[in-house]
């Protein structure tokens, strides 16, 4: 609750600030909406011609990336922005300053800022997520809501914990932007690879998918569980939890590690 | 002429002062160019009955799509957008030096290094595992979907002399399309917005991500009256997909008709905005 009074507080600050170029902000989100927008147009260009992939519709395959993508966007809300200034924070010792604050720094760093520009891909994706599911009419019973509540939730904390895993590794080397746009980059990153169904790739990069950086457990496996596709998989869709946990555990771990490691550059 | 040649290399040496991240370009050029071709591959072997789409040249078009890329990025928008902003493009103007000349050459030299560390390795590599996959039946394991594509020619050789010059024409034509953005900051100041947005319009329009070939028919009909398919869509399908040459001097044509209006733009923009200028403080 503390925290919350804080965030408003916060929240109100920043958008003060941003505000004093309301044009300027007013095209960030402008910007934002279309990039998003062709992506989605551009996939309905695909499946303007083709009915399937790997067994999934369309509409399956639209329900499955944006489950994926709200994890994600939610995610990036609060921990894309910190963890990508990590390298210039540490780089250039103002980590200082968020050291010295009567609240942890992680929790400063998340709370002092507000990514509206993920708005806009929230917002699509949670569009594109009620049209898919009115498309598909999936039969929700009890466990099946609990079930996607529960993977949803896994998805974002997976999502979060390898965006702090990227931001944490600053500490070590000073350039973690290459790794930061080798995952998540809007063309080329490996994120994008989940957008469809895992068994398109070959094995190796359904593995890496997997357990190196396991975006499969945002979206295919429990979709996969839910729509009743997957035959050997099935009982990978309830591992997300566990996935989950280990991936935070291991983002905290670092993050930990990391931040008694730090040795400010001085200044 | 000399000058330009020395900024030719230095736009070279600004590539590899990071080669940390040359390699990273790299790596997420192998990885799209693998999620691409799985895409379509999958795409297509769902339904293999499609009459008006044909598969090799599909896929073989987004191979080469992927490969031209990498040569054809520009990133001249964000350089004079910096130089703009700072004002720094004050010290360019007085430079016995062309402004638009240096920012070309440095993108050839800069171009000439991604050549050479991304598009050759590339190339190579796409060849190399298609021949591979197919001749004996060896297969890597995280490479077993190439093998689908074994046995297919990556480009029409008899075309590709008017390919490469395609190639040339589209290399202007992007070239242009950047600075004509960039030089938007003059009334702009900050045009990373407008940048996104053409570059999201034009990622879908140009062809480097869908055929358009595929498009639906009005958009298709739209797209033709629009410079962005002169950047990918005409030289890649001169390069993979067979033509008549009536047609490929036809597309040809149109990339000419292209650089000769985006030139005349270009210089309009710099005539007007270079007025509008105004440097605060130095």
């Amino acid at each position: 609750m503390k925290y919350f009074r804080l965030y408003l507080r916060f929240v109100i600050v920043y958008m003060k600030g941003k505000l004093e170029y309301h044009f300027a902000l007013l095209l960030e989100l402008l910007a934002n909406t279309i990039l998003i927008g062709v992506y989605f147009a551009g996939f309905g260009v695909i499946f303007n011609q083709f009915e399937t992939i790997a067994g999934w519709s369309k509409y399956e395959v639209l329900f499955m990336f944006t489950t994926s993508w709200l994890a994600y966007s939610f995610s990036c809300f609060f921990f894309w922005s910190p963890m990508r200034d990590m390298g210039e924070l540490v780089r250039t010792g103002k980590l200082d300053l968020y050291l010295t604050r009567p609240v942890g720094p992680f929790v400063y760093l998340v709370l002092q800022q507000f990514q509206y520009t993920f708005l806009p891909r929230l917002f699509l994706s949670v569009f594109f997520w009620g049209y898919s599911m009115k498309k598909l009419q999936i039969n929700w019973t009890k466990e099946r809501v609990i079930f996607y509540c529960i993977s949803l939730f896994a998805a974002f904390v997976i999502f979060s914990s390898i965006t702090v895993i990227t931001g944490a590794v600053s500490f070590w080397t000073v350039k973690s932007e290459e790794i930061v746009s080798l995952l998540t980059n809007n063309t080329y990153g490996l994120k994008n690879f989940c957008d469809y169904p895992l068994p398109i790739y070959g094995k190796g990069v359904q593995i890496v998918l997997t357990f190196a950086v396991p975006y499969a457990f945002t979206g295919y496996y429990p979709v996969a569980v839910l729509l009743g596709k997957g035959g050997a998989d099935s009982y990978m869709g309830h591992l997300s939890p566990v996935i989950a946990l280990v991936n935070g555990g291991i983002a905290y771990g670092l993050w930990r590690l990391g931040l008694r490691r730090y040795g400010s550059t001085g200044a | 002429m000399r000058k330009y040649v020395d900024h030719m290399t230095i736009g070279m040496k600004e590539q590899l002062v990071y080669p940390g991240a040359v390699w990273a370009g790299l790596f997420s050029k192998v990885l799209y160019l693998y999620l691409q071709f799985c895409i379509w591959k999958a795409l297509f072997s769902d339904c293999l009955e499609k009459p008006t789409i044909n598969r090799t040249d599909t896929l073989r078009y987004i191979i080469i799509a992927t490969i031209v890329s990498t040569i054809m990025e520009c990133n001249v928008t964000e350089k004079i957008n910096a130089q703009i902003q700072s004002g720094n493009i004050a010290i360019e103007l007085i430079r016995p030096i062309g402004f638009k000349r240096m920012l070309f050459a440095r993108h050839v030299g800069d171009t000439a290094v991604k050549m050479i560390c991304c598009t050759l390795p590339l190339i190579v590599l796409t060849t190399v595992t298609m021949q591979w996959c197919g001749a004996d039946g060896l297969r890597l394991p995280f490479l077993q979907e190439w093998s689908a594509g074994t046995g297919m020619q990556l480009m029409c050789i008899d075309q590709l002399g008017y390919g490469i010059l395609s190639l040339f024409l589209a290399y202007g034509i992007q070239f242009l399309y950047s600075l004509i953005i960039g030089l938007l900051a003059f009334w702009l100041i900050v045009t990373w917005p407008v940048n996104m947005f053409l570059g999201a319009v034009y990622r879908l329009l140009s062809g480097v991500w869908i055929p358009v070939t595929l498009f639906p028919e009005l958009l298709y009909r739209i797209n033709l009256w629009l410079p962005f398919r002169a950047v990918y869509a005409i030289p890649v399908s001169i390069l993979t997909t067979e033509m008549k040459r009536k047609v490929i001097w036809q597309s040809v044509s149109v990339q000419m008709v292209w650089l000769v209006i985006l030139y005349g733009f270009s210089l309009f923009l710099w005539r007007v905005g270079r007025k509008k200028l105004v440097v605060q403080g130095g």
